[in-house]
């Protein structure tokens, strides 16, 4: 794997809550949890333990959101699927 | 445009080729006899396989008489856009970006005995090729045969070169930097070394690009072969003045729109050269290296190559030709119309990316800009660009190629035949399978490249959705020109 850091261009919208900075690279983020997921996925190595703690149960929150969002994605898919399928019975029987 | 100019003139031989492609897959006779309830979902399924590109395949070649009664235009269509939507829905199921990260930097080096010396000696034969090939390309243009199938310059430009090696650039590497004549040319001859203003960005190269296409599209290039002779020229004393100004590198890297066009090419290509040699990659994986966003001006230039052959096709387009001549009759000039197009074209192209850069921006609540979002995940669209190259363009590169061929093997005399090969039936499936390859690595790469700079694994996928949308949009517009019947376009 590369071990490159990216920094993207960043702007705070001045209405929206005050945002969070990274301790390690300074790069804001707008909610906690985006930020303790950052800090453990780019600076590992560096993390302190309560860093370390808190991308846990990051990781963990995002975990399970993911496993929902993944049936989501398969449900859609299948939503698809079936759609070309029915699609294409009734254009053939309609030819 | 070309294809359709050359199409035309190459009249016979193409009717037997559409022939040959358009023969329905499954007529109405054969489905009946195998629609019962257990066959039923092989057959749609293989329709949904193989119709896009059937229809795709015919109608680029101009034929509308042999549409098969199978499947209408629209779902062939929207077919292609649920398969662009599909392959993100099984992207969005690969978050491990370890995984991903690792499946992208996979790569064989392959070293070059004795570098030094084969790698210049290849250098000079690739430039001495290139030279010539010009040379021969402005001679064959004056003196060559009337008819565009036994014209070298046209069969080298047109066919060799915009069709076949054009694809090379994306399929193995871009050796134009070697293979350019101008700029083999241009070293010979002393600069000023001005160079370009930073402010100019590559934006020059964006407008170059946009008017070559213009030029293309408006003067009847690939049938008339001192009119080609004549445009070599004049693309060569305004390269030689610009590199002459600028310098070489200077123009070359950031004006010459054909430099361009290859670089960008060669960067989803699956060979580059390195310091210690050849350096294979899976095909698309160097576009997710990136170490910082693009900036405006390379956004603007892979949107204008992928609305470039975008355009190149809708002005043969039935519904083209009617807005144009509805202008027409408001008493626009047709130079103008036609320059309004590929202005509006390109503009809707960039709008369309610009909006999804904005809506992955608030959808995430990312403080990340439009700007860099926009620029990050440009290089997704270069495969999809690639692909709908290849769709046009090989059938039309293999018909000709043995023409090229019989026009090179004895290039001072006109050839007295054009040999036009006959694509099989089959050759459909190779040209769906570059087709959904193309759009499958776009969607990726704007994966890999998501999961680099969103924290987690939602938001990235999330950030996705405008993205999709848009490339629904290009793919969707793609198939709607390719299937659309060849008619010729108004006024030119």
């Amino acid at each position: 794997m590369t071990n490159r850091t990216i920094n993207p261009e960043t702007r705070i919208n001045s209405n929206s809550e005050e945002a969070v900075e990274c301790p390690h690279c300074g790069r804001p983020f707008t909610d906690d949890r985006p930020l303790a997921l950052h800090v453990g996925e780019t600076h590992r190595g560096t993390l302190d333990s309560a860093e370390e703690e808190r991308y846990e149960s990051a990781r963990e929150a995002e975990d399970e959101d993911l496993f929902i969002f993944h049936l989501k994605m398969v449900v859609v898919l299948g939503i698809l699927y079936a759609a070309v399928v029915l699609g294409y019975m009734i254009t053939i029987q309609t030819l | 445009m070309t294809t359709e100019i050359l199409r035309t003139d190459f009249g016979t031989e193409f009717r037997a080729l559409e022939g040959e492609n358009n023969r329905p897959f499954v007529g109405p006779a054969a489905l009946q006899a195998v629609l019962n309830v257990g066959q039923y979902l092989a057959v749609v399924l293989m329709l949904v396989l193989l119709s896009g590109p059937v229809r795709a395949h015919g109608g680029s070649l101009g034929g509308s008489a042999m549409r098969s009664a199978s499947i209408p235009t629209w779902l062939t269509i929207v077919t292609g856009g649920a398969i662009v939507a599909g392959s993100f829905l099984f992207t969005s199921l690969l978050t491990d970006d370890e995984a991903v990260r690792s499946v992208n930097a996979r790569s064989l080096l392959l070293p070059l005995p004795d570098r030094e010396r084969l790698g210049s000696g290849l250098e000079s034969l690739g430039r001495a090729v290139g030279v010539l090939l010009l040379l021969l390309v402005v001679y064959r243009g004056f003196v060559g045969a009337a008819t565009p199938r036994q014209n070298a310059a046209i069969l080298v430009v047109w066919v060799g070169w915009w069709a076949g090696y054009s694809m090379t650039t994306y399929l193995i590497g871009n050796t134009w930097p070697v293979l350019n004549p101008w700029r083999t040319i241009a070293s010979w001859i002393p600069s000023l070394g001005r160079g370009v203003p930073n402010r100019f960005g590559k934006w020059p190269a964006v407008v170059g690009l946009l008017v070559l296409v213009y030029i293309e599209v408006f003067a009847p290039l690939a049938s008339d072969s001192q009119l080609l002779a004549i445009t070599v020229l004049a693309y060569t004393t305004v390269t030689m003045i610009g590199a002459g100004v600028v310098g070489v590198d200077e123009w070359f890297e950031r004006v010459d729109p054909l430099s361009a066009v290859y670089r960008t090419y060669g960067r989803m290509a699956p060979f580059h050269r390195t310091e210690a040699g050849i350096e294979f990659r899976i095909p698309g994986a160097r576009l997710t290296e990136m170490q910082d966003a693009e900036s405006t001006d390379g956004v603007a230039l892979i949107i204008a190559l992928l609305w470039a052959t975008s355009y190149d096709g809708i002005v043969s387009t039935a519904a083209w030709n009617s807005v144009a001549r509805f202008f027409g009759t408001l008493g626009i000039p047709p130079f103008l119309i036609y320059f309004l197009a590929l202005v509006t074209g390109f503009l809707v192209f960039l709008g369309a990316y610009r909006w999804a850069a904005a809506n992955a921006r608030s959808r995430t609540e990312t403080p990340i800009t439009e700007r860099f979002i926009e620029g990050w995940f440009a290089p997704a669209l270069v495969p999809i660009a690639a692909g709908y190259h290849v769709a046009h363009f090989l059938a039309y590169f293999l018909g000709l190629a043995p023409a090229l061929a019989v026009a090179l093997a004895n290039p001072l005399v006109p050839a007295s035949t054009g040999y036009v090969l006959t694509v099989p039936g089959w050759f459909v499936n190779v040209q769906l399978s570059l087709i959904i390859l193309g759009h499958v690595l776009g969607v990726w790469v704007a994966h890999s490249l998501g999961l680099e700079i969103f924290p987690g694994k939602i938001r990235a996928i999330e950030s996705q959705y405008s993205f999709i949308a848009v490339m629904v949009f290009y793919t969707m517009t793609s198939l709607w020109i390719i299937t659309a019947p060849y008619v010729p376009p108004a006024y030119l």
